[in-house]
């Protein structure tokens, strides 16, 4: 936990001096233009305020990585039906979504695909799509 | 005109170029509403951010950026960008992007050295809402979630979704008081210029951790909030601006928009019943 912390501290001086706050819009921490998938292990799912957070193990080259990926909030997905009860320590998860913008082990998940393969819109909107989607309607 | 308006004016404004009335620009373009004979009348009831209204067709890409209240700089850039015609062809990204970076370099250039230690201890592990403590009064002031605006005699009540949290705003005239312990969300004093809901807050508790700044603030910080309600749709828009002399080294003007959402009813908020550590 340490470790994740000192991490985590110095992703925060580098992003862009953002504070990774609640309700933050993602566009200040994540590059949008950007999608990845990343397949781990959940060590913690926490579905709570400001945001749906799951830290997770990742093995590369034989080695662990502490990754956090930050989604949704908890009003709004409420009303989607999450209940908070989705995945839990131990399960194998695929991580949807944007990577952080200085490369830290950090993403914003927009989709949770479950062990059973279940696939869930895991944000309270899309930031690759959303924006874009509502330019192009006001410029018509 | 205000800078959300603004940022919307373009569009409008096309769409009104037929009518050459003046009058009906002003009405059509979102102008503040005639003074009625109750100045507070129209700030009452229950407002949304985009955040829970996204498929109302008001709201541009760069409401949607700004969902946590951001900078009126960023507002206004981003939004100008977006209304640029050589960026036609140009992903969102590829704009705000750069503008949000921009807008950190500028902040950070408003920091004192203080300012600087507190933004660079924050992260999403420091975040004080991971241990159930509510947001300061900055965060919370253009928190994302709904509120509502009612009476208390000759009083103000404004109700937020986030954290449940209530918030008195005198408008009889008073003072901020001088010997009273800080609150969460201060003293607040009210009253009703020109069709302008102005507030003065002092007194607050410090919170060193906040969105729309993204680093804090101390206990000397005072806030005016100028809240303006405009038509078509009938939205509330707030610039609050920020003095803080321990964090900042000048004024920092953050920026709002909720519609009005009568149908709308205030959540509970809770920190304890999802499982995890909340």
């Amino acid at each position: 936990m340490r470790a994740r912390n000192a991490v985590l501290i110095s992703i925060a001086g580098l992003m862009l001096g953002a504070s990774a706050g609640a309700h933050h819009s993602p566009a200040m921490l994540y590059d949008l233009g950007k999608q990845v998938t990343i397949e781990g292990v959940v060590t913690e799912f926490q579905m709570g305020n400001p945001h749906l957070r799951i830290y997770f193990e990742v093995e590369r080259n034989g080695v662990r990585e502490k990754w956090l990926a930050e989604g949704g909030s908890r009003t709004v997905l409420m009303h989607k039906g999450w209940t908070g009860k989705e995945v839990a320590p131990g399960d194998k998860v695929s991580v949807i979504g944007n990577p952080s913008r200085d490369g830290s082990k950090l993403v914003h998940v927009i989709y949770l695909v479950l062990p059973d393969g279940k696939r869930l819109f895991a944000e309270d909107f899309d930031p690759t799509t959303q924006y874009d989607e509502l330019r192009r309607k006001k410029q018509q | 005109m205000s800078p959300t308006s603004a940022a919307h004016g373009g569009i409008r404004s096309r769409a009104l170029l037929p009518c050459l009335l003046v009058g009906a620009w002003l009405s059509a373009s979102g102008a503040a509403s005639a003074q009625p004979s109750d100045p507070v009348a129209p700030f009452l009831g229950t407002w949304s951010g985009v955040f829970t209204t996204q498929d109302n067709d008001y709201w541009g890409a760069e409401d949607l950026l700004c969902f946590p209240g951001c900078s009126l700089e960023l507002y206004r850039n981003v939004a100008a960008l977006l209304r640029d015609p050589k960026n036609k062809e140009r992903r969102f990204n590829e704009l705000a992007g750069p503008a949000s970076q921009a807008e950190e370099k500028r902040f950070a250039a408003m920091l004192t050295p203080v300012g600087r230690l507190i933004q660079a201890e924050n992260s999403p592990e420091t975040d004080p809402k991971l241990h159930c403590q509510p947001y300061g009064f900055v965060r919370e002031v253009v928190n994302p979630l709904p509120l509502t605006i009612e009476r208390d005699g000759k009083n103000l009540l404004i109700r937020y979704e986030e954290w449940s949290l209530l918030r008195t705003i005198y408008m009889d005239g008073r003072p901020h008081p001088q010997h009273q312990t800080p609150t969460l969300l201060g003293h607040s004093v009210g009253r009703v210029e020109n069709g302008v809901l102005i507030v003065e807050t002092a007194r607050v508790t410090p919170d060193w951790y906040s969105d729309a700044t993204h680093a804090g603030h101390s206990g000397e910080l005072k806030g005016v909030e100028r809240y303006t309600v405009r038509d078509n749709p009938k939205r509330l828009e707030v610039e609050l601006t920020v003095e803080d002399p321990v964090t900042l080294t000048k004024p920092y003007v953050i920026t709002k928009t909720w519609l009005f959402t009568p149908d709308v009813k205030l959540l509970q908020d809770s920190c304890s019943e999802f499982p995890g550590k909340f």
